[in-house]
Protein backbone atom coordinates (compact mmCIF):
# COMPACT_ATOMS: atom_id res chain seq x y z
CA UNK A 1 0.00 0.00 0.00
CA UNK A 2 2.75 2.26 1.16
CA UNK A 3 4.38 1.95 -2.52
CA UNK A 4 1.12 2.60 -4.45
CA UNK A 5 0.84 5.71 -2.42
CA UNK A 6 4.12 7.08 -3.33
CA UNK A 7 3.31 6.55 -7.13
CA UNK A 8 0.08 7.94 -6.84
CA UNK A 9 1.86 11.24 -5.11
CA UNK A 10 4.69 10.87 -7.70
CA UNK A 11 2.33 10.70 -10.65
CA UNK A 12 0.36 13.91 -8.85
CA UNK A 13 3.57 15.96 -8.67
CA UNK A 14 4.32 15.53 -12.48
CA UNK A 15 0.99 16.65 -13.22
CA UNK A 16 1.07 19.31 -10.84
CA UNK A 17 3.99 20.75 -12.68
CA UNK A 18 2.89 20.58 -15.89
CA UNK A 19 0.21 22.46 -14.56
CA UNK A 20 1.62 25.11 -13.38
CA UNK A 21 3.25 25.79 -17.09
CA UNK A 22 -0.37 25.34 -18.43
CA UNK A 23 -1.08 28.64 -15.88
CA UNK A 24 1.64 30.33 -16.48
CA UNK A 25 3.92 30.49 -13.40
CA UNK A 26 7.35 29.21 -13.12
CA UNK A 27 9.01 28.55 -9.96
CA UNK A 28 12.12 27.36 -8.00
CA UNK A 29 12.87 23.87 -7.61
CA UNK A 30 11.89 24.31 -3.81
CA UNK A 31 8.99 26.85 -4.15
CA UNK A 32 7.67 23.86 -6.93
CA UNK A 33 8.05 21.23 -3.78
CA UNK A 34 6.08 23.74 -1.80
CA UNK A 35 2.70 24.14 -3.70
CA UNK A 36 3.21 20.37 -5.18
CA UNK A 37 3.14 19.27 -1.35
CA UNK A 38 0.10 21.87 -0.68
CA UNK A 39 -1.63 21.08 -3.72
CA UNK A 40 -1.74 17.81 -3.43
CA UNK A 41 -2.90 18.35 0.27
CA UNK A 42 -5.88 20.21 -0.96
CA UNK A 43 -6.86 17.64 -3.88
CA UNK A 44 -6.40 14.46 -1.58
CA UNK A 45 -9.12 16.61 1.00
CA UNK A 46 -11.31 17.33 -1.91
CA UNK A 47 -11.27 13.29 -3.50
CA UNK A 48 -14.00 12.84 -0.35
CA UNK A 49 -16.52 14.18 -3.13
CA UNK A 50 -15.83 10.11 -4.63
CA UNK A 51 -17.76 9.22 -1.71
CA UNK A 52 -21.08 10.52 -3.66
CA UNK A 53 -22.72 8.53 -6.32
CA UNK A 54 -22.80 11.11 -8.99
CA UNK A 55 -24.09 9.69 -12.12
CA UNK A 56 -27.56 10.35 -12.08
CA UNK A 57 -27.29 13.83 -11.15
CA UNK A 58 -27.63 16.77 -13.40
CA UNK A 59 -24.50 19.29 -13.08
CA UNK A 60 -25.60 22.93 -11.18
CA UNK A 61 -23.17 25.48 -13.21
CA UNK A 62 -25.50 28.28 -11.64
CA UNK A 63 -27.22 28.01 -9.14
CA UNK A 64 -30.26 30.44 -10.40
CA UNK A 65 -31.51 29.60 -13.57
CA UNK A 66 -29.48 31.96 -15.82
CA UNK A 67 -30.20 33.07 -19.85
CA UNK A 68 -28.71 34.68 -22.55
CA UNK A 69 -28.94 38.42 -22.41
CA UNK A 70 -28.73 39.99 -25.40
CA UNK A 71 -28.62 43.89 -26.49
CA UNK A 72 -29.30 45.47 -29.77
CA UNK A 73 -26.18 45.13 -31.70
CA UNK A 74 -25.26 49.47 -31.78
CA UNK A 75 -21.84 50.95 -32.03
CA UNK A 76 -21.01 52.44 -28.77
CA UNK A 77 -17.93 54.73 -27.89
CA UNK A 78 -15.17 54.17 -25.97
CA UNK A 79 -14.08 57.46 -24.06
CA UNK A 80 -11.69 55.54 -21.77
CA UNK A 81 -9.30 54.18 -24.73
CA UNK A 82 -6.74 56.98 -24.15
CA UNK A 83 -6.76 56.41 -20.11
CA UNK A 84 -6.34 52.60 -21.17
CA UNK A 85 -3.31 53.00 -23.28
CA UNK A 86 -1.68 55.33 -20.33
CA UNK A 87 -1.69 52.48 -18.53
CA UNK A 88 0.19 49.85 -20.77
CA UNK A 89 3.45 49.04 -18.74
CA UNK A 90 4.65 49.35 -22.82
CA UNK A 91 3.19 50.89 -25.67
CA UNK A 92 4.39 52.50 -29.85
CA UNK A 93 1.29 54.81 -30.00
CA UNK A 94 -1.65 53.34 -30.01
CA UNK A 95 -0.51 49.89 -29.63
CA UNK A 96 0.45 47.62 -26.56
CA UNK A 97 4.06 46.59 -26.73
CA UNK A 98 5.16 42.98 -26.19
CA UNK A 99 8.55 40.61 -27.26
CA UNK A 100 8.84 40.05 -30.51
CA UNK A 101 6.46 36.64 -31.82
CA UNK A 102 7.49 36.17 -34.87
CA UNK A 103 11.06 34.72 -35.41
CA UNK A 104 12.87 36.18 -38.36
CA UNK A 105 13.42 34.43 -41.70
CA UNK B 1 -20.97 58.71 21.48
CA UNK B 2 -18.18 60.32 18.98
CA UNK B 3 -19.94 61.38 15.66
CA UNK B 4 -17.83 58.79 13.91
CA UNK B 5 -20.21 55.64 15.86
CA UNK B 6 -23.01 57.37 14.17
CA UNK B 7 -24.78 54.67 12.14
CA UNK B 8 -25.83 56.09 8.13
CA UNK B 9 -29.66 56.58 9.68
CA UNK B 10 -28.40 58.96 12.36
CA UNK B 11 -25.82 60.88 10.27
CA UNK B 12 -28.38 61.34 7.41
CA UNK B 13 -30.54 63.39 9.96
CA UNK B 14 -28.06 65.10 11.55
CA UNK B 15 -26.86 66.46 7.82
CA UNK B 16 -30.51 67.24 6.78
CA UNK B 17 -31.34 69.16 9.62
CA UNK B 18 -27.68 70.81 9.08
CA UNK B 19 -26.52 70.05 12.85
CA UNK B 20 -23.20 68.73 11.10
CA UNK B 21 -21.87 68.91 7.68
CA UNK B 22 -20.43 66.29 5.18
CA UNK B 23 -17.11 68.22 5.34
CA UNK B 24 -16.90 68.20 9.13
CA UNK B 25 -17.68 64.32 9.31
CA UNK B 26 -15.64 63.51 6.76
CA UNK B 27 -12.38 65.83 8.07
CA UNK B 28 -13.09 63.54 11.55
CA UNK B 29 -12.89 60.36 10.06
CA UNK B 30 -9.52 60.93 8.52
CA UNK B 31 -8.26 62.19 11.67
CA UNK B 32 -9.35 59.09 13.01
CA UNK B 33 -8.06 57.16 10.13
CA UNK B 34 -4.60 58.48 10.44
CA UNK B 35 -4.52 57.85 13.93
CA UNK B 36 -5.61 53.93 13.80
CA UNK B 37 -5.13 52.57 10.59
CA UNK B 38 -1.60 52.39 11.43
CA UNK B 39 -2.36 49.66 14.15
CA UNK B 40 -5.24 47.74 12.78
CA UNK B 41 -4.21 48.08 8.97
CA UNK B 42 -7.69 48.37 7.20
CA UNK B 43 -7.13 50.98 4.74
CA UNK B 44 -4.74 50.17 1.12
CA UNK B 45 -5.73 53.97 0.22
CA UNK B 46 -7.19 56.89 1.37
CA UNK B 47 -8.19 59.69 -0.63
CA UNK B 48 -8.72 62.79 1.32
CA UNK B 49 -8.49 65.61 -1.69
CA UNK B 50 -11.23 62.81 -3.17
CA UNK B 51 -13.16 62.85 -0.11
CA UNK B 52 -13.62 66.65 0.81
CA UNK B 53 -14.42 67.47 -2.35
CA UNK B 54 -17.66 64.86 -2.20
CA UNK B 55 -18.18 66.46 0.99
CA UNK B 56 -18.22 69.58 0.14
CA UNK B 57 -20.25 68.71 -2.92
CA UNK B 58 -22.70 67.22 -0.86
CA UNK B 59 -23.14 69.89 1.48
CA UNK B 60 -23.83 72.45 -1.10
CA UNK B 61 -26.56 70.34 -2.55
CA UNK B 62 -28.37 70.25 0.88
CA UNK B 63 -27.62 73.91 1.47
CA UNK B 64 -29.30 73.92 -1.83
CA UNK B 65 -32.18 72.43 -0.78
CA UNK B 66 -31.87 69.54 -3.29
CA UNK B 67 -33.72 66.53 -3.19
CA UNK B 68 -31.05 64.29 -1.00
CA UNK B 69 -31.06 60.60 -0.40
CA UNK B 70 -30.24 59.07 2.61
CA UNK B 71 -26.93 58.43 1.94
CA UNK B 72 -25.89 62.08 0.37
CA UNK B 73 -23.09 63.19 2.28
CA UNK B 74 -22.23 60.15 4.38
CA UNK B 75 -18.52 58.76 4.43
CA UNK B 76 -18.20 55.24 3.52
CA UNK B 77 -15.05 53.25 2.09
CA UNK B 78 -15.06 50.15 -0.31
CA UNK B 79 -13.58 46.90 -0.34
CA UNK B 80 -10.37 47.64 -2.66
CA UNK B 81 -11.75 44.88 -5.40
CA UNK B 82 -14.48 47.73 -6.24
CA UNK B 83 -13.79 49.72 -9.61
CA UNK B 84 -13.45 53.21 -8.54
CA UNK B 85 -12.51 55.65 -11.48
CA UNK B 86 -8.85 57.90 -10.56
CA UNK B 87 -8.49 55.61 -7.17
CA UNK B 88 -6.16 53.17 -7.16
CA UNK B 89 -7.39 49.69 -6.90
CA UNK B 90 -5.43 46.40 -6.08
CA UNK B 91 -7.26 43.85 -5.03
CA UNK B 92 -4.68 43.62 -2.63
CA UNK B 93 -2.27 42.51 -5.27
CA UNK B 94 0.74 43.33 -6.11
CA UNK B 95 -0.01 42.25 -9.90
CA UNK B 96 -2.30 45.72 -9.50
CA UNK B 97 -0.77 47.64 -7.09
CA UNK B 98 -0.42 50.60 -9.67
CA UNK B 99 -3.54 50.23 -11.42
CA UNK B 100 -5.87 53.04 -11.21
CA UNK B 101 -9.40 52.80 -12.94
CA UNK B 102 -10.31 54.70 -15.78
CA UNK B 103 -14.00 54.05 -15.15
CA UNK B 104 -16.72 53.57 -12.41
CA UNK B 105 -18.17 50.61 -11.41
CA UNK B 106 -21.60 50.13 -11.01
CA UNK B 107 -21.42 50.01 -7.45
CA UNK B 108 -18.99 52.85 -7.69
CA UNK B 109 -21.19 54.78 -9.70
CA UNK B 110 -24.46 54.21 -7.08
CA UNK B 111 -22.93 55.02 -4.63
CA UNK B 112 -21.67 58.33 -6.54
CA UNK B 113 -25.17 59.19 -7.51
CA UNK B 114 -26.72 58.46 -3.93
CA UNK B 115 -24.25 61.41 -2.41
CA UNK B 116 -21.97 59.08 -0.61
CA UNK B 117 -18.65 60.05 0.23
CA UNK B 118 -15.78 57.76 -0.71
CA UNK B 119 -12.63 57.80 2.20
CA UNK B 120 -10.91 55.40 0.70
CA UNK B 121 -10.09 51.60 -0.43
CA UNK B 122 -10.15 48.86 2.06
CA UNK B 123 -7.73 45.83 2.55
CA UNK B 124 -8.78 42.25 1.93
CA UNK B 125 -6.97 39.03 1.36
CA UNK B 126 -5.25 39.05 -2.32
CA UNK B 127 -8.50 38.42 -5.47
CA UNK B 128 -11.02 37.88 -2.36
CA UNK B 129 -8.76 34.67 -1.90
CA UNK B 130 -9.00 34.28 2.40
CA UNK B 131 -11.04 33.85 5.37
CA UNK B 132 -8.12 35.67 8.01
CA UNK B 133 -7.05 38.98 5.67
CA UNK B 134 -3.39 37.83 5.88
CA UNK B 135 -2.88 36.97 2.68
CA UNK B 136 -3.02 40.92 1.49
CA UNK B 137 0.63 42.39 -0.57
CA UNK B 138 -0.30 45.17 1.59
CA UNK B 139 -0.56 43.96 5.46
CA UNK B 140 -2.24 42.04 7.42
CA UNK B 141 -5.85 43.39 9.11
CA UNK B 142 -6.27 43.16 12.34
CA UNK B 143 -9.83 42.37 14.59
CA UNK B 144 -10.40 45.48 16.50
CA UNK B 145 -12.19 43.71 19.85
CA UNK B 146 -8.28 41.72 19.93
CA UNK B 147 -5.63 43.15 17.87
CA UNK B 148 -3.95 39.71 18.04
CA UNK B 149 -6.57 37.87 16.30
CA UNK B 150 -7.83 37.74 12.45
CA UNK B 151 -10.65 40.31 11.39
CA UNK B 152 -12.15 37.35 9.23
CA UNK B 153 -11.36 37.58 5.52
CA UNK B 154 -12.03 38.13 2.36
CA UNK B 155 -13.57 41.93 3.44
CA UNK B 156 -11.59 42.08 6.67
CA UNK B 157 -10.80 45.57 6.07
CA UNK B 158 -14.59 46.28 5.45
CA UNK B 159 -15.26 44.80 8.72
CA UNK B 160 -12.72 45.77 10.55
CA UNK B 161 -13.21 49.81 9.12
CA UNK B 162 -16.64 49.56 9.94
CA UNK B 163 -16.60 47.81 13.72
CA UNK B 164 -13.89 50.48 14.27
CA UNK B 165 -15.66 53.37 12.94
CA UNK B 166 -13.00 54.27 10.17
CA UNK B 167 -16.39 54.67 8.31
CA UNK B 168 -20.00 54.92 8.50
CA UNK B 169 -20.41 51.67 6.13
CA UNK B 170 -18.65 49.82 3.63
CA UNK B 171 -19.12 46.86 1.09
CA UNK B 172 -17.98 44.08 0.62
CA UNK B 173 -17.72 40.68 -1.69
CA UNK B 174 -19.43 36.69 -1.02
CA UNK B 175 -17.98 34.38 -2.73
CA UNK B 176 -17.44 31.57 -0.06
CA UNK B 177 -18.69 33.91 3.12
CA UNK B 178 -16.29 36.66 2.72
CA UNK B 179 -18.90 39.35 4.30
CA UNK B 180 -20.37 37.01 6.48
CA UNK B 181 -17.77 35.82 8.17
CA UNK B 182 -15.16 38.80 8.90
CA UNK B 183 -18.90 40.58 9.84
CA UNK B 184 -19.33 37.71 12.36
CA UNK B 185 -15.86 38.06 13.70
CA UNK B 186 -15.93 42.39 14.04
CA UNK B 187 -19.29 42.17 15.71
CA UNK B 188 -21.51 43.97 12.54
CA UNK B 189 -23.81 43.21 10.22
CA UNK B 190 -23.68 42.00 6.72
CA UNK B 191 -25.53 40.60 4.04
CA UNK B 192 -24.82 38.55 0.97
CA UNK B 193 -27.67 38.66 -1.17
CA UNK B 194 -28.99 36.23 -4.00
CA UNK B 195 -26.76 35.66 -7.33
CA UNK B 196 -27.50 38.57 -9.33
CA UNK B 197 -29.60 40.72 -6.91
CA UNK B 198 -26.62 43.14 -7.15
CA UNK B 199 -24.48 43.43 -10.27
CA UNK B 200 -21.12 42.10 -10.64
CA UNK B 201 -19.66 44.84 -13.13
CA UNK B 202 -17.36 46.68 -11.38
CA UNK B 203 -16.14 43.83 -9.08
CA UNK B 204 -12.62 42.39 -9.72
CA UNK B 205 -14.02 38.71 -10.52
CA UNK B 206 -12.55 35.74 -8.60
CA UNK B 207 -15.85 33.16 -9.00
CA UNK B 208 -18.17 34.73 -11.43
CA UNK B 209 -20.68 31.84 -10.55
CA UNK B 210 -20.70 32.70 -6.39
CA UNK B 211 -19.48 36.36 -6.27
CA UNK B 212 -22.10 38.66 -5.06
CA UNK B 213 -21.29 42.58 -3.48
CA UNK B 214 -22.91 43.38 -0.20
CA UNK B 215 -23.20 45.70 2.39
CA UNK B 216 -21.64 45.99 5.63
CA UNK B 217 -22.77 47.84 8.19
CA UNK B 218 -23.54 48.88 11.91
CA UNK B 219 -27.58 48.11 12.07
CA UNK B 220 -29.55 45.89 10.08
CA UNK B 221 -31.63 49.36 8.88
CA UNK B 222 -28.00 50.99 7.57
CA UNK B 223 -27.82 47.51 5.41
CA UNK B 224 -31.13 47.81 3.70
CA UNK B 225 -30.56 51.36 3.34
CA UNK B 226 -27.53 50.03 1.34
CA UNK B 227 -28.70 47.43 -0.41
CA UNK B 228 -31.69 49.83 -1.54
CA UNK B 229 -28.76 51.79 -3.69
CA UNK B 230 -26.91 48.97 -5.07
CA UNK B 231 -29.34 46.04 -5.53
CA UNK B 232 -31.62 46.25 -9.04
CA UNK B 233 -30.67 45.01 -12.77
CA UNK B 234 -27.32 46.25 -14.82
CA UNK B 235 -27.42 45.45 -18.07
CA UNK B 236 -23.60 45.28 -18.10
CA UNK B 237 -24.29 42.01 -16.16
CA UNK B 238 -25.51 38.98 -18.17
CA UNK B 239 -26.31 37.47 -14.80
CA UNK B 240 -27.83 40.73 -13.10
CA UNK B 241 -31.34 39.60 -12.46
CA UNK B 242 -33.73 41.63 -14.63
CA UNK B 243 -36.46 42.01 -11.43
CA UNK B 244 -37.83 45.14 -9.39
CA UNK B 245 -36.07 45.86 -6.33
CA UNK B 246 -38.67 46.25 -3.04
CA UNK B 247 -38.12 49.38 -0.50
CA UNK B 248 -35.99 46.80 1.64
CA UNK B 249 -36.65 49.66 4.88
CA UNK B 250 -39.85 48.79 4.21
CA UNK B 251 -39.65 45.45 5.66
CA UNK B 252 -37.99 46.78 9.14
CA UNK B 253 -40.33 46.92 12.13
CA UNK B 254 -42.60 44.00 10.60
CA UNK B 255 -43.37 41.02 13.08
CA UNK B 256 -41.91 37.87 12.98
CA UNK B 257 -44.91 35.91 14.59
CA UNK B 258 -45.79 32.70 13.12
CA UNK B 259 -42.88 32.58 10.82
CA UNK B 260 -40.40 29.66 11.21
CA UNK B 261 -36.98 29.35 11.47
CA UNK B 262 -35.41 26.22 11.04
CA UNK B 263 -32.19 25.31 12.70
CA UNK B 264 -30.10 23.01 10.84
CA UNK B 265 -28.37 19.78 12.81
CA UNK B 266 -25.60 19.87 10.77
CA UNK B 267 -24.59 23.39 12.11
CA UNK B 268 -24.96 22.36 15.56
CA UNK B 269 -22.93 19.45 15.56
CA UNK B 270 -19.88 18.45 17.86
CA UNK B 271 -16.82 20.80 16.95
CA UNK B 272 -18.85 23.56 17.26
CA UNK B 273 -17.63 26.10 19.47
CA UNK B 274 -20.00 25.41 22.78
CA UNK B 275 -19.92 29.24 22.93
CA UNK B 276 -20.52 29.70 19.50
CA UNK B 277 -23.83 27.39 19.69
CA UNK B 278 -24.88 28.52 23.14
CA UNK B 279 -24.94 32.11 21.47
CA UNK B 280 -27.24 30.98 18.38
CA UNK B 281 -29.33 28.85 20.75
CA UNK B 282 -30.02 32.03 22.96
CA UNK B 283 -31.05 34.02 19.98
CA UNK B 284 -33.21 31.64 18.70
CA UNK B 285 -35.35 31.54 22.12
CA UNK B 286 -35.69 35.65 21.62
CA UNK B 287 -37.42 34.40 18.39
CA UNK B 288 -39.85 32.48 19.96
CA UNK B 289 -40.39 35.07 22.91
CA UNK B 290 -41.65 37.04 19.76
CA UNK B 291 -43.89 34.36 18.70
CA UNK B 292 -41.32 32.66 15.85
CA UNK B 293 -41.62 28.99 15.70
CA UNK B 294 -38.95 26.86 15.35
CA UNK B 295 -38.15 23.76 13.04
CA UNK B 296 -35.23 21.51 13.22
CA UNK B 297 -34.25 21.26 9.33
CA UNK B 298 -31.41 18.82 7.88
CA UNK B 299 -28.79 19.80 5.29
CA UNK B 300 -27.35 16.44 4.64
CA UNK B 301 -24.55 17.04 2.39
CA UNK B 302 -23.29 20.11 4.57
CA UNK B 303 -20.28 18.34 5.04
CA UNK B 304 -19.43 17.98 0.92
CA UNK B 305 -19.38 21.98 0.52
CA UNK B 306 -16.44 22.56 1.39
CA UNK B 307 -14.27 20.22 -0.34
CA UNK B 308 -16.96 21.61 -3.85
CA UNK B 309 -16.66 24.99 -3.55
CA UNK B 310 -12.62 24.56 -3.39
CA UNK B 311 -12.97 22.79 -6.87
CA UNK B 312 -15.28 25.07 -8.15
CA UNK B 313 -14.02 28.54 -6.74
CA UNK B 314 -10.28 27.84 -7.96
CA UNK B 315 -11.00 26.37 -11.24
CA UNK B 316 -13.45 29.58 -11.95
CA UNK B 317 -10.49 31.88 -10.32
CA UNK B 318 -8.02 30.30 -12.98
CA UNK B 319 -10.22 31.54 -15.60
CA UNK B 320 -10.71 34.99 -14.42
CA UNK B 321 -7.04 35.45 -13.25
CA UNK B 322 -5.64 34.71 -16.94
CA UNK B 323 -6.06 37.75 -17.97
CA UNK B 324 -3.32 39.54 -15.45
CA UNK B 325 -0.47 38.82 -18.03
CA UNK B 326 1.38 42.02 -17.89
CA UNK B 327 0.48 43.01 -21.44
CA UNK B 328 -2.23 45.95 -21.08
CA UNK B 329 -1.97 47.31 -17.67
CA UNK B 330 -0.60 45.74 -13.99
CA UNK B 331 2.89 44.46 -13.36
CA UNK B 332 5.18 43.41 -16.18
CA UNK B 333 8.26 41.69 -15.42
CA UNK B 334 10.70 42.87 -18.63
CA UNK B 335 11.46 39.61 -20.15
CA UNK B 336 12.81 38.70 -24.01
CA UNK B 337 10.05 36.56 -24.82
CA UNK B 338 5.93 36.25 -24.70
CA UNK B 339 5.84 33.30 -22.86
CA UNK B 340 8.94 34.48 -20.25
CA UNK B 341 6.75 37.62 -19.92
CA UNK B 342 4.08 35.59 -18.73
CA UNK B 343 5.10 33.59 -16.78
CA UNK B 344 7.41 35.57 -14.46
CA UNK B 345 4.82 38.72 -14.60
CA UNK B 346 2.42 36.38 -12.84
CA UNK B 347 4.72 34.23 -10.70
CA UNK B 348 6.17 37.92 -9.44
CA UNK B 349 2.71 39.37 -9.32
CA UNK B 350 0.47 37.19 -7.23
CA UNK B 351 0.64 35.74 -3.39
CA UNK B 352 0.94 32.49 -2.38
CA UNK B 353 -2.58 31.83 -1.72
CA UNK B 354 -3.62 33.08 -5.28
CA UNK B 355 -0.96 31.18 -6.90
CA UNK B 356 -2.21 28.39 -4.97
CA UNK B 357 -5.56 28.36 -5.96
CA UNK B 358 -4.49 28.98 -9.71
CA UNK B 359 -2.88 25.82 -9.66
CA UNK B 360 -5.82 23.86 -8.36
CA UNK B 361 -8.32 25.19 -10.55
CA UNK B 362 -6.45 25.16 -13.34
CA UNK B 363 -5.49 21.31 -12.80
CA UNK B 364 -9.57 20.69 -12.31
CA UNK B 365 -10.31 21.76 -15.45
CA UNK B 366 -7.56 20.28 -17.49
CA UNK B 367 -7.54 17.70 -19.48
CA UNK B 368 -7.96 13.71 -18.16
CA UNK B 369 -8.87 15.25 -14.76
CA UNK B 370 -12.14 17.61 -15.92
CA UNK B 371 -15.17 14.79 -14.81
CA UNK B 372 -13.27 13.25 -11.94
CA UNK B 373 -13.32 16.82 -10.13
CA UNK B 374 -14.73 19.79 -11.90
CA UNK B 375 -17.95 18.24 -13.47
CA UNK B 376 -18.16 15.77 -10.31
CA UNK B 377 -18.03 19.05 -7.76
CA UNK B 378 -21.00 20.58 -10.30
CA UNK B 379 -22.74 17.86 -9.40
CA UNK B 380 -22.91 17.90 -5.70
CA UNK B 381 -23.13 21.46 -6.16
CA UNK B 382 -26.82 19.96 -7.40
CA UNK B 383 -27.26 18.28 -4.14
CA UNK B 384 -26.28 20.52 -1.70
CA UNK B 385 -28.90 23.42 -3.72
CA UNK B 386 -31.70 20.52 -3.41
CA UNK B 387 -30.95 20.12 0.38
CA UNK B 388 -32.05 24.08 0.82
CA UNK B 389 -34.79 23.96 -1.01
CA UNK B 390 -36.16 21.32 1.07
CA UNK B 391 -35.26 22.70 3.74
CA UNK B 392 -37.32 25.50 3.08
CA UNK B 393 -40.32 23.50 2.60
CA UNK B 394 -40.80 23.49 5.91
CA UNK B 395 -39.57 26.84 7.08
CA UNK B 396 -38.82 30.30 6.12
CA UNK B 397 -35.49 31.13 6.78
CA UNK B 398 -32.61 29.21 8.63
CA UNK B 399 -31.03 30.13 11.91
CA UNK B 400 -27.54 29.48 12.32
CA UNK B 401 -24.15 29.92 13.34
CA UNK B 402 -21.59 32.10 10.75
CA UNK B 403 -18.56 30.33 11.77
CA UNK B 404 -17.73 27.29 13.87
CA UNK B 405 -15.64 29.20 16.10
CA UNK B 406 -14.56 33.18 17.51
CA UNK B 407 -11.41 34.29 15.49
CA UNK B 408 -8.20 32.81 15.24
CA UNK B 409 -5.29 33.92 16.13
CA UNK B 410 -2.95 35.79 13.58
CA UNK B 411 -0.83 33.37 12.10
CA UNK B 412 -2.67 30.58 13.74
CA UNK B 413 -4.12 28.57 10.11
CA UNK B 414 -1.48 30.57 7.40
CA UNK B 415 0.31 27.28 6.69
CA UNK B 416 -2.58 24.97 7.01
CA UNK B 417 -4.95 25.64 4.12
CA UNK B 418 -7.10 22.66 4.74
CA UNK B 419 -8.08 23.74 8.56
CA UNK B 420 -7.93 27.74 6.80
CA UNK B 421 -10.78 26.17 4.22
CA UNK B 422 -12.78 24.99 7.00
CA UNK B 423 -13.39 28.21 8.93
CA UNK B 424 -15.90 28.30 6.08
CA UNK B 425 -18.44 25.26 6.83
CA UNK B 426 -21.07 27.60 6.89
CA UNK B 427 -20.33 30.35 5.14
CA UNK B 428 -20.05 28.11 1.97
CA UNK B 429 -23.20 25.97 1.19
CA UNK B 430 -25.17 29.79 0.69
CA UNK B 431 -22.98 30.74 -1.86
CA UNK B 432 -23.44 27.51 -3.89
CA UNK B 433 -27.18 27.48 -3.87
CA UNK B 434 -27.05 31.44 -4.64
CA UNK B 435 -29.41 32.18 -1.52
CA UNK B 436 -29.38 35.91 0.57
CA UNK B 437 -27.97 35.76 4.17
CA UNK B 438 -27.73 37.84 6.37
CA UNK B 439 -24.98 37.85 9.05
CA UNK B 440 -25.74 39.92 12.48
CA UNK B 441 -23.94 39.90 15.88
CA UNK B 442 -25.45 37.40 18.97
CA UNK B 443 -22.78 37.62 21.43
CA UNK B 444 -19.29 37.53 22.69
CA UNK B 445 -17.12 34.38 23.77
CA UNK B 446 -15.94 35.14 27.44
CA UNK B 447 -12.89 36.74 28.29
CA UNK B 448 -9.95 34.61 28.49
CA UNK B 449 -6.29 35.39 29.38
CA UNK B 450 -4.80 36.44 26.36
CA UNK B 451 -7.78 37.91 24.43
CA UNK B 452 -10.64 39.71 25.52
CA UNK B 453 -14.25 39.11 24.60
CA UNK B 454 -14.53 38.52 20.86
CA UNK B 455 -18.00 38.84 19.17
CA UNK B 456 -20.02 35.65 17.99
CA UNK B 457 -21.94 35.64 14.91
CA UNK B 458 -25.11 34.52 13.74
CA UNK B 459 -26.73 34.18 10.16
CA UNK B 460 -30.65 34.31 8.38
CA UNK B 461 -30.27 31.92 5.48
CA UNK B 462 -33.56 32.64 3.00
CA UNK B 463 -35.57 31.54 0.04
CA UNK B 464 -33.91 33.29 -3.55
CA UNK B 465 -35.03 37.21 -3.47
CA UNK B 466 -36.02 36.95 0.26
CA UNK B 467 -33.69 40.00 1.46
CA UNK B 468 -36.48 41.95 3.01
CA UNK B 469 -37.81 38.68 4.93
CA UNK B 470 -33.97 38.72 6.07
CA UNK B 471 -34.23 42.26 7.27
CA UNK B 472 -37.32 41.79 8.68
CA UNK B 473 -36.29 39.27 11.03
CA UNK B 474 -32.52 40.14 11.84
CA UNK B 475 -34.40 43.80 12.56
CA UNK B 476 -36.83 42.26 15.11
CA UNK B 477 -33.68 40.28 16.97
CA UNK B 478 -31.55 43.37 16.79
CA UNK B 479 -34.45 45.54 18.27
CA UNK B 480 -34.74 43.21 21.44
CA UNK B 481 -31.09 42.92 21.81
CA UNK B 482 -27.77 45.03 22.33
CA UNK B 483 -24.86 43.78 20.55
CA UNK B 484 -24.98 46.25 17.68
CA UNK B 485 -24.54 49.03 20.22
CA UNK B 486 -21.15 47.49 21.13
CA UNK B 487 -18.01 48.87 20.19
CA UNK B 488 -14.35 48.02 20.66
CA UNK B 489 -12.65 50.38 22.94
CA UNK B 490 -9.80 52.00 20.72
Amino acid sequence: MKGRENREAKVSAEVIKKTVALARLEFSPSELDHYVEKASRVLEYVATLGELATETLEPTSHALEIVNAFRSDEVRPTPQAKAILEMAPARDKDLFEVPRVIEET
Amino acid sequence: MEVTDLTVAQLSEKLVKRELSSEEITRQFLNRIERLNPKLGAYITVCPDVALEMAKTADLRMAKGDRVGPLTGVPIALKDIFITKGVLTTCASNILKNYVPPFDGTHSLRLKNAGAVLLGKLNMDEFAMGSSNEFSAFGTVKNPWAVGHVPGGSSGGSACAVAASLCIASLGTDTGGSIRYPASHCGIVGMKPTYGRVTRYGMVAFASSLDQAGPMTKTVRDCAILLNTIAGFDPNDSTSLNLPVPNYTGFLGKKVCGLKLGLPKEYFVEGVNPEVSKAVIEASKVYESLGAKLVHVTLPHTRYAVPTYYIIAPAEASANLARYDGIRYGHRSKQKDLVSLYRKSRTEGFGPEVTLRIILGTFVLSSGYYDAYYLRAQKVRTLIKNDFLQAFEKCDALLAPVAPEPAFKLGERIDDPIKMYLSDIFTIPVNLAGLPALALPCGFSGERRGHPPLPIGMQLIGRPLSEGTLFQIGYAYEQETKWHLKRPSL
